[in-house]
């Protein structure tokens, strides 16, 4: 919108100003609108009340307002009168490419988290200390032994019933290995 | 806090003696430390440490006949507590749905930790008479049990001089590495609580049953080591009820779940990172059966590679 276009539409009437102060509040008009708007709030003192009562609402709602009972029943009357300031209209601006651009990030991130996650750094470091047993020659997936870990925790629970611990369960490195089951 | 700092010295800086007992003091030792935990009436708060872990716990026990009644409170974290009645114990957890109750199997902890029978303990491990130590502001007698084979893992006791109530106990693995640690910090013998502590008016329904026809058979188990319990029991992220077998020597517990195997099962080996635990998962026959416990490697192994189908 242009500052003639907001010269036009704007109309000094009490329930348009209104809209157009909520409008400047909520950061929705570009600086000809808001400086069209501005200039009104100095030479209407209705336009300024307004303004104010809008404020402390803002204020209101993010905490921000003294504990006076005064103020209190002011905004409490404020936004009795003006429910609709409580759930401002998103501006429908936003851009595609920026749900793209954290998409990204998210899968990025979540990737990085999993390829360090400590259940798989137990794993890691399980393998180097398991010298009992021959070790399969790598048929495992990181997932696979991600669940594999997961799983043992209902066991863990389980004997901790009987193992005199009421400090939780340990940290289980789990790595899999090669049997020999030949004989059963 | 200054109380854990000194908690920690004392833990990590033990005089240990080195002499052996013969056996009949040993067993003797062994059984005072066993009985007072049971018939003396104490309560008190200790501190149980695992690793970087550490918790606090209070504790009360009301002798009651030729066993006893016990209450822990779980002090840090979420509320917890245990009530111990006899041969039954059952945890009591209050969450955002308001309290729960679930059945334990074991009723045992700090300073109950001996078995009844605590004597035979000395065919398996070497008793040591230590000094004396202070623990809670009480003089206590050292006494640490060494493993005589691979199979367990060893434990520093310490026993309050008069009455022999274990004051400090620490699970010690390789190289003499505590793995597991409860002193008290307060205590004191003889209970304020007006009424013995009971288990709850609506118990959680019985989920366990003994095992009958089992698939598995136990060929061998670690020397001193004897099944103290089988069962089936359910499990979260279970659908089908699980066998769950108990062995023990008296200090160390192994536990065997036998459950159907699922598909493309493979063995699995872990071990707990502060060492203290120990798991074998195996596939036999269609069964996969997950052997773990508070065990070193080569007990939980040993159970694991002795079983048969039958």
């Amino acid at each position: 919108m242009t500052n003639a276009n907001a010269q036009t539409v704007f109309r000094p009437r009490e329930d348009a100003s209104e809209e157009w102060l909520s409008a400047l509040l909520d950061g929705e008009l570009d600086d000809d609108e808001a400086g069209t708007v501005i200039g009104q709030l100095g030479k209407d003192a209705r336009s300024r009340q307004v303004w104010t009562e809008y404020s402390l609402i803002g204020d209101a709602l993010r905490g921000c307002v003294a504990d006076t009972s005064a103020l209190e029943q002011r905004v409490k009357a404020a936004l009795a009168a003006e429910p609709t300031v409580l759930a401002p209209v998103a501006r429908p601006t936003r851009q595609p490419v920026y749900w793209a651009v954290a998409a990204a990030a998210v899968v990025a991130i979540t990737w990085t988290v999993l390829s360090v996650s400590p259940s798989n750094r137990g794993v890691q470091m399980a393998a180097n200390t398991v010298s009992t047993m021959p070790q399969t020659a790598g048929v495992q997936t990181v997932a696979d032994q991600e669940v594999a870990s997961n799983d043992m925790a209902p066991y863990l629970a389980a004997h901790e019933d009987y193992a005199f611990m009421v400090a939780g369960q340990p940290d289980m490195h789990i790595t899999p290995v090669s049997l020999n089951e030949g004989a059963q | 806090m200054n109380w854990l700092v000194f908690l920690s010295l004392a833990l990590a800086v033990p005089a240990w003696a080195s002499d052996a007992l013969p056996n009949s003091e040993a067993a003797s030792w062994l059984q005072r430390m066993s009985d007072a935990s049971r018939n003396l009436p104490y309560e008190g708060i200790f501190v149980m440490q695992m690793g970087d872990r550490m918790q606090t716990v209070q504790v009360e026990n009301h002798p009651n006949g030729a066993d006893s009644d016990s209450r822990i409170v779980v002090l840090d974290g979420k509320p917890r507590e245990v009530r111990c009645t006899r041969s039954e114990s059952v945890t009591l957890a209050w969450g955002a749905n308001g309290q729960q109750l679930e059945r334990r199997i074991g009723s045992r902890h700090f300073p109950d930790l001996l078995p009844g029978s605590a004597g035979r303990l000395v065919n398996y491990y070497t008793v040591q008479l230590g000094g004396t130590i202070r623990v809670a502001g009480q003089d206590c007698q050292v006494i640490e049990l060494l493993p005589k084979d691979q199979y367990r893992w060893g434990y520093r006791l310490c026993a309050e001089q008069y009455t022999g109530l274990p004051l400090k106990a620490v699970m010690v693995g390789k190289n003499g590495r505590p793995l597991l640690q409860y002193a008290f910090v307060k205590v004191r013998e003889g209970t304020s609580s007006p009424v013995e502590p009971v288990l709850p008016d609506k118990m959680p329904v019985d989920d366990l049953r003994p095992v009958v026809n089992s698939p598995i058979r136990v060929k061998q188990l670690p020397p001193g080591y004897t099944q103290l319990i089988a069962v089936k029991r359910k499990l979260p992220s279970r659908s089908a009820e699980v066998e769950h077998w108990i062995f023990s020597d008296g200090l160390n517990h192994i536990s065997m779940f036998v459950e159907p195997a699922p598909q493309g099962m493979v063995s699995l080996k872990g071990e707990g990172s502060h060492g203290l635990m120990n798991l074998l998962t195996r596939k036999l026959g269609n069964y996969q059966v997950t052997v773990l416990g508070d065990a070193p490697s080569p007990a939980v192994d040993f159970v694991a590679k002795n079983l048969d189908l039958r």
